[in-house]
């Protein structure tokens, strides 16, 4: 069950992204599945297309869904996930963004061995 | 079928759901048991009102409605004489019923909508229905539906017509909540055992229409209906039995 909340400080784009990802890894979802189209999951939860679309965009860039175009929306049938695979791509994702950030790779292990030392002292 | 009969048959029906109705609204607005369920603080009070609002409802707007179902028939056909004649009348009265519950789900959608804004509880969608369709998939119901006509008019004006309302009534119900929206889970949760049971409920009315027909006309049946009769009445324990089931495992969607 995909679950948001209207109030949310999170937009409703990013809740949806993390719900189908959640969905997928308690395996609520597999690969292969079919999205609800655009429109259907907008009008299930009366909101705008857009948020649904930008929601879809961003997974399949992700590498999570893939648009078939007319046929719909569906999860990737090569989509592994494993714990272990979802894990390094957050914390790939967690480096990309760092990077982006204008962070060395020296300043990146600094923080990483800090925050290391910090939750586990 | 006399008059009577008829209106002790309704009065029985009308004092059966008045006495339904009133056990139903204790245990389900029980506070207790909705804070049990896990319905979010702000709903409880919320849902307590409704239930009963909607109950109350139903009491007074469903003898009501029968009574002007049963007017409308005598006025179009005369005094009801037969026992199918109850087909019609409940045909009527469905038409009579259709317009509430459409208003209902926009009303409480809106409200719905309301206390979810104003209470913050993450609402629920079942994504593309897939829950729901473990225990009532479309595909297969319709084609049961197709079958149970092919049954019934091959064995014509001996099964009546009235075991059409009980295949309708699970339809209905099945559409109106696919269009319910901003559920909370224990909302969900609540609602999809409801339809279970109305379903279930429904389809063991059909079974015992079919086993009593069966019983009853075994003599005047050929080879072939009979082997159509007991093919029927097991597709519906076998579709039964597996909607349990599947029922029984999407338990793990409603966990918190």
């Amino acid at each position: 069950m995909l679950s948001i909340k209207y109030n949310s400080p999170i937009p409703i784009y990013e809740q949806l992204i993390c719900e189908i990802e959640r969905m997928l890894s308690v395996n609520e979802l597999s690969p292969g599945d079919e999205l609800p189209s655009i429109r259907s999951l907008a009008n299930q939860l009366e909101i705008a297309n857009n948020t649904v679309a930008r929601a879809y965009l961003e997974l399949e860039r992700k590498g999570v869904v893939i648009s078939n175009g007319r046929k719909g929306t569906f999860i990737k049938e090569s989509y592994d996930n494993s714990d272990k695979k979802v894990n390094q791509k957050i914390f790939k994702e967690s480096i990309l963004h760092l990077l982006k950030r204008g962070l060395s790779e020296s300043d990146i292990k600094k923080i990483f061995d800090q925050n290391i030392n910090e939750i586990f002292k | 079928m006399d008059t009577t009969y008829l209106l002790l048959l309704f009065g029985t029906a009308c004092f059966a759901t008045w006495v339904f109705l009133l056990l139903f609204i204790t245990i389900y607005t029980d506070q207790k048991r909705l804070k049990k369920s896990g319905h979010p603080e702000g709903y409880i009070s919320f849902l307590r009102k409704d239930y009963q609002k909607r109950s109350l409802g139903i009491a007074i707007g469903v003898p009501l409605l029968l009574l002007a179902a049963y007017s409308i028939y005598w006025l179009l056909f005369g005094v009801p004489i037969a026992y199918n004649s109850l087909f019609y009348i409940f045909l009527i009265f469905l038409i009579l019923v259709a317009p509430f519950p459409i208003l209902d789900i926009k009303k409480s959608r809106k409200e719905y909508r309301k206390i979810a804004i104003e209470t913050d509880a993450p609402i629920v969608v079942d994504l593309k229905y897939k829950v729901l369709h473990k225990f009532f998939n479309p595909l297969m119901e319709f084609a049961f539906v197709v079958l149970f006509l092919f049954y019934y008019f091959s064995v014509k004006d001996a099964i009546s017509p009235i075991v059409f309302i009980h295949l309708a009534i699970p339809w209905l119900i099945y559409l109106s909540a696919r269009n319910s929206k901003f559920l909370t889970k224990p909302m969900m949760k609540e609602g999809y055992y409801m339809l279970f049971a109305i379903i279930s409920l429904n389809y063991v009315i059909v079974m015992i229409y079919v086993f009593r027909y069966g019983i009853q006309c075994v003599e005047c049946l050929t080879q072939s209906q009979r082997l159509f009769s007991i093919g029927i009445f097991f597709i519906l324990l076998v579709k039964l039995t597996i909607s349990s089931y599947n029922f029984i495992h999407t338990r793990k969607f409603y966990s918190p």
